[in-house]
């Protein structure tokens, strides 16, 4: 089993340049901590105008600082937004290469559409063609890497033959992934040859069907590239502290603040009829799916959420590794709602109590790398 | 979180007085169901009461009703709306409305807290366009046109559910209003704002240029019971009263 952090850069109102430094500044320093604890990656989403939610909007930036004050710990794209008018697709190739390299081959490239109107129509992008860009996008950057001479005719984008320069730094190139959001994308991760990027706090049950499907249809598949990836990850929320009671009063509260600005986002769906999004957002179903329409139901605690003293996390774990899954990504605050001084000891202690659980030692676990 | 800032006492000048009955429903039958949506520009917490929490950015849906033969007879309705959240939920802040038809004016707004301005109600469909009007005291509050509408798969409609500010015995409410919708047929195309009275609509001075996308439809629409109704002060989380059902 591997860990990761998920950052997202979620900055709390009032929104000023101050806490927006804050949050950024906070983040380094938990990626920097987890390098030497021995964390295996490190993710950082892309987002644009999601005010207090995710202030992430030029994640190659902060990925390329993150790898210059960090040795060993994989870094990677959480994911990558693959729509004209957001990235166009030399840019992102260009841009990952020059990442791939100046980390010492260390990045992982996950990619995704956007599914929120803010985003979207803030750029003046349709939902109707994301499907089909992220798509043209994932065949073509790999082939960008690799050829020294490019060319694509297609429908959301064409350019004529050119060289994208540099190469990555990883022969043949960085591992893919697919950012899942719903049931059914795993399905397009699998199909191309390309990981699972769990991006939102499922159930057990739903998380085992997921890897299921996944593992099946990975074994047929058609790379996008020359290197199949067939790691299934997933993401939960993280606050570990020896007395339960304290664990569960601070980390749900980070939990419930994460859910409630990520209903607060204007999803597609919502205010332009498409059949190209099936479902509005990316929340998990919580204790309150009985009771969807109740107002007062907080349904913001999914089952499994890694959040308690270090037996909790490593009880919640094994049952995650019971469903499959290789690798388990961590939110550990948001809107600033934990202290720092108090995440970076949640990261300390998860670190010494239940990654041994899971793990070779440190030592070991370089010299096997 | 953002949350809006407008005086509720202010909002209450308006206030429809309801009467809950948590028996009453109301089948609408089939209605042609039009939509035009703007992108709100400038600040938005003045819309909308503290309960409740603007999205970023507001969408603005002006949506427009015709129903034929329904328990409330011919009528037609046109209402604008805010797009919010109550708690997590996801909603849209009625902001006026227009009611063509006075038995259903009465009973959507004593029921359902519709504001019951009488006007005119139309919807047209020509070969190349379905156009919109709502005339109020015989001045054009609404015009606007659906160009080009073409077919859509019906499952490509997601029906937001409206949050409508009333009165019960003088106590401010939001009623959440949670309509059963059919949909039979979806059209989709660019949309023409040809007129739009923005003091009339409760946005003046603001210009609607940033477009979303204009639809029309062909629905079912039965409205069931009020079941929630939320204190305009508080968040939904802690604000929000379940009605009786026996």
């Amino acid at each position: 089993m591997k860990f990761g952090l998920f950052f997202e850069l979620s900055v709390p109102r009032p929104l000023s340049r101050h806490n927006e430094q804050l949050a950024i500044f906070n983040a380094f320093e938990q990626a920097r901590l987890a390098d030497q604890l021995c964390f295996d990656h490190l993710w950082v989403v892309e987002h644009h105008f999601l005010e207090e939610y995710s202030h992430s909007s030029a994640p190659e930036v902060v990925l390329t600082a993150m790898a210059m004050q960090t040795e060993r710990i994989r870094i990677g794209h959480g994911a990558v937004v693959c729509v004209p008018g957001i990235n166009h697709p030399v840019r992102i190739a260009e841009r990952c290469a020059m990442l791939d390299i100046l980390s010492k081959g260390r990045l992982e490239v996950a990619t995704a559409r956007s599914s929120t109107w803010t985003e979207l129509g803030g750029f003046g992008g349709s939902p109707d063609i994301t499907k089909a860009s992220w798509d043209e996008y994932v065949h073509a950057i790999p082939q960008m890497w690799m050829q020294d001479s490019f060319s694509w005719e297609g429908v959301t984008f064409s350019m004529p033959e050119r060289n994208v320069i540099p190469k990555p730094y990883q022969d043949p190139h960085p591992p893919l992934w697919v950012a899942v959001t719903t049931p059914g994308t795993e399905m397009d991760a699998a199909e191309r040859g390309m990981g699972c990027l769990g991006v939102s706090a499922g159930s057990f049950a739903s998380q085992e069907q997921t890897v299921k499907r996944y593992r099946q249809a990975v074994r047929n598949c058609r790379p996008v590239g020359k290197l199949i990836n067939s790691q299934v990850a997933g993401m939960n929320f993280m606050y570990c502290h020896e007395d339960r009671k304290q664990a569960a009063a601070v980390g749900l509260e980070m939990v419930r603040n994460f859910n409630y600005l990520n209903t607060h986002q204007l999803w597609s769906r919502e205010v332009y009829p498409t059949s190209a999004y099936r479902t509005l957002g990316n929340l998990a179903p919580g204790k309150g799916a009985k009771a969807p329409d109740d107002p007062r139901v907080d349904k913001g605690v999914p089952e499994g959420v890694t959040i308690g003293n270090p037996a909790d996390l490593i009880a919640a774990i094994k049952m995650w590794e019971g469903t499959g899954v290789d690798s388990i990504n961590f939110v550990l605050n948001a809107v600033e709602t934990i202290r720092q001084k108090d995440v970076l000891e949640s990261l300390s202690l998860f670190a010494r109590e239940v990654m041994p659980a899971f793990k070779l030692p440190a030592k070991a676990a370089g010299e096997a790398a | 979180m953002l949350c809006g800032a407008a005086n509720i006492a202010a909002l209450s000048k308006r206030g429809v007085e309801v009467e809950f009955d948590p028996s009453f429903s109301i089948d609408l039958g089939e209605v042609e169901w039009l939509q035009f949506s703007y992108e709100l520009p400038g600040s938005r917490e003045e819309f909308f009461p503290p309960g409740l929490h603007p999205t970023t950015p507001v969408v603005v849906t002006l949506q427009l009703w015709r129903a034929m033969g329904s328990q409330l007879g011919d009528f037609g309705v046109a209402q604008l709306r805010l797009s919010c959240r109550a708690g997590m939920r996801i909603r849209a802040f009625l902001l006026q409305s227009v009611i063509d038809g006075e038995h259903a004016a009465k009973v959507l707004s004593r029921r359902y807290a519709y504001i019951p301005t009488p006007g005119a109600v139309s919807i047209h469909r020509r070969s190349d366009r379905i156009e919109g009007q709502v005339n109020v005291d015989e001045r054009n509050v609404l015009h606007a046109a659906l160009l080009k509408p073409e077919v859509l798969d019906v499952n490509g409609l997601q029906h937001i559910g409206n949050m409508n500010f009333a009165l019960s015995n003088g106590t401010p409410q939001l009623l959440q209003i949670e309509p059963n919708i059919t949909t039979l047929a979806l059209h989709r195309g660019i949309q023409q704002l040809i007129h739009f009275d923005d003091r009339f609509w409760g946005i003046p001075g603001r210009t609607l240029k940033h477009s979303v996308i204009g639809a029309s439809a062909d629905i079912k629409l039965h409205l069931p019971p009020v079941r929630f109704v939320q204190d305009p002060s508080l968040p939904a989380t802690g604000g929000t009263k379940k009605l009786d059902s026996h």
